[in-house]
């Protein structure tokens, strides 16, 4: 046998050897493997689709859904894997939403490389002995009506759709909210086109920014756009993103027409600030809603008003009121002045939210 | 070439005077990377056991076949099948820690220490020498980088095996579990070890 002949036998022979004995172990463990896989979404899915009797898959564009049905075999939740990329690896979520795809129902981490102990707390934090998965529980029935965003060194708004980054991993926790924001889109479009079901607007219309809205701007610098005959002031920020929404109301005071001009989150979930722009009201005590001279702020009763809660109905109470219940206290001695503007805000704020909410979008 | 080293010798080689990672240097990659808990450390270890003691067994059984003009991709062809065979299993058994894992089971296949042994030993002493070898090596492998993930733990989450042993008042100190605390930990490690063989040289 020539020298080269006995190299390509040898290193033939060790190939066939190896590959022999990988396809044999690959038929013993690629079940297992593929079981676990299986273990792990389905565990995810009954977590996601929590409460449903029956969970379905169905394919629409290439891409898969799970629908999770109740007992009389209604669609009661719709599940999606979406992926993208984190801060240093892939990550993969289980996103289960409502019916409507109005409300996130709750997200599974799937898979995650982030930093050790920044980025995976996006799946677990075990420096938090009590609640170690807080950050994808914060995503428990959260509305996402507008685009999620995340805040920070605050207590976030969840009607509004806002969640808390994690300190030190704020790049991975935005991950989490573009990647499901992403897919809240393109998802919403797929399920309209493809089924019957009856599902809410699209989501993410506009981002929420914070910034504080001046309602001076008004006049001058927003678009007014008409919609069902209500007129409604857009602030819009430099790249056309929509920053507040203002209307005007008005109502009857305690001897007066109030005229309001109230500016609005996009999402209507908080009230930006509040500008009474006409009343008459008994001088020095209704007129105190404007100009209050015995407080070292005369103008306390509208600054309340500021960024104030309004997913409850604003109710007036006489002293230390509960902000983020949506409470501002009263004027004493012009309480049927103040609780006619609150009136007046809560009659407006429904009507002028339905309609916004849920315009057609171009 | 048998060499005259006793058996208990050529296993304790590996453990201290030629230590892959304190001593020689070899397969710092995975060191690196995966020591950011004790019980990586100590699986990465495992499966370089399995992967070494193997590989060495087989080369050293078919070392005179091997004709040596094609001795390096026999080599890798065998270390390779045996990393696949341990990653699939990890996957299959221990999914958890194949997760942890990541990319690093597959990447022992480039690992030094392997394909130095072969080359090394197993490439030209019996089987049992060569069985003795990667098993002082991989365990001294492994022992480092556990205490290495077990630094890196207890300082940066105040844990060591998921164990609390730090005071829950203990502020960790994030860096450890990030990069920079593996290159500083084994710095350390590596001058300690210099520093008690000088001074055991004396």
């Amino acid at each position: 046998m020539t020298k080269s002949y006995r190299l390509i036998l040898v290193l033939t022979a060790t190939a066939v050897l190896s590959g022999l004995l990988l396809s044999f172990l690959n038929l013993h463990t690629s079940p297992l493997i593929e079981a676990h896989q299986n273990k792990v979404l389905n565990d995810a899915l009954s977590s996601v689709l929590a409460g449903c009797d029956k969970i379905e898959e169905q394919f629409y564009e290439d891409k898969q859904f799970y629908f999770g049905y109740d007992a009389q075999n209604n669609v009661k939740g719709i599940a999606f894997l979406t992926e993208g990329n984190g801060f240093q690896s892939k990550l993969r979520i289980l996103v289960g939403m409502d019916a409507g795809l109005t409300q996130i129902v709750k997200i599974r981490i799937l898979e995650q490389k982030e930093t050790p102990g920044l980025g995976t707390k996006i799946e677990t934090d075990p420096s938090s002995k009590t609640n170690p998965e807080w950050f994808p529980n914060q995503f428990d029935r959260l509305n996402v009506i507008n685009k999620i965003s995340y805040v920070k060194n605050q207590t976030p708004n969840k009607s509004a759709g806002e969640i808390m980054a994690i300190t030190g991993a704020t790049i991975s926790s935005k991950a989490v909210i573009d990647i499901i924001n992403a897919a809240l889109v393109e998802n919403n479009r797929i399920i309209k086109e493809n089924t019957d079901l009856n599902i809410g607007e699209c989501p993410a219309i506009d981002a929420v920014n914070e910034t504080a809205f001046n309602p001076q701007l008004v006049p001058e610098g927003a678009e007014i756009v008409t919609i069902d005959n209500k007129t409604y002031f857009l602030n819009k920020d430099e790249n056309g993103l929509v920053m507040g929404v203002a209307f005007i109301a008005r109502g009857e005071g305690f001897q007066s027409t109030i005229k309001v001009l109230a500016c609005m989150n996009p999402d209507f979930s908080r009230m930006q600030s509040l500008e009474i722009i006409q009343q008459d009201e008994t001088e020095g005590w209704g007129t105190r809603l404007v100009n209050d001279t015995e407080n070292s702020d005369p103008q306390w009763f509208l600054k309340q008003f500021n960024n104030l809660n309004v997913h409850k109905a604003i109710s007036a109470v006489p002293e230390n009121p509960n902000r983020q219940n949506g409470e501002v206290q009263s004027i004493s001695g012009a309480t049927v002045s103040s609780e006619a503007v609150i009136k007046i805000l809560n009659a407006s704020i429904q009507e002028y939210c339905d309609t916004y909410l849920n315009r057609k979008v171009n | 070439m048998a060499s005259k080293t006793s058996h208990s010798k050529e296993f304790l080689k590996g453990l201290w005077d030629e230590n892959p990672v304190l001593r020689m240097l070899l397969g710092l990659c995975p060191t690196l990377a995966v020591t950011n808990s004790a019980i990586n450390g100590f699986s990465m270890g495992l499966a370089v056991i399995f992967t070494l003691v193997m590989s060495s067994a087989i080369i050293s059984l078919a070392r005179n076949i091997i004709p040596k003009e094609v001795r390096i991709p026999t080599f890798i062809i065998v270390i390779a099948t045996f990393v696949t065979i341990a990653d699939k299993m990890l996957a299959a058994y221990v999914p958890d820690i194949s997760k942890a894992l990541g990319p690093f089971v597959p990447l022992i296949v480039v690992n030094c220490i392997i394909l130095g042994r072969q080359e090394a030993f197993a490439s030209k002493n019996p089987v049992g020498r060569s069985i003795i070898d990667a098993l002082g090596m991989s365990i001294g492998f492994t022992i480092t980088l556990t205490i290495l993930g077990s630094i890196r733990e207890l300082l940066g989450v105040g844990t060591i095996f998921a164990v609390q042993i730090m005071p829950l008042s203990f502020e960790p100190w994030m860096v450890m579990v990030l990069q920079p605390g593996a290159f500083l930990t084994l710095g350390l490690m590596i001058g300690v070890s210099n520093w008690l063989n000088a001074r055991r040289a004396k």
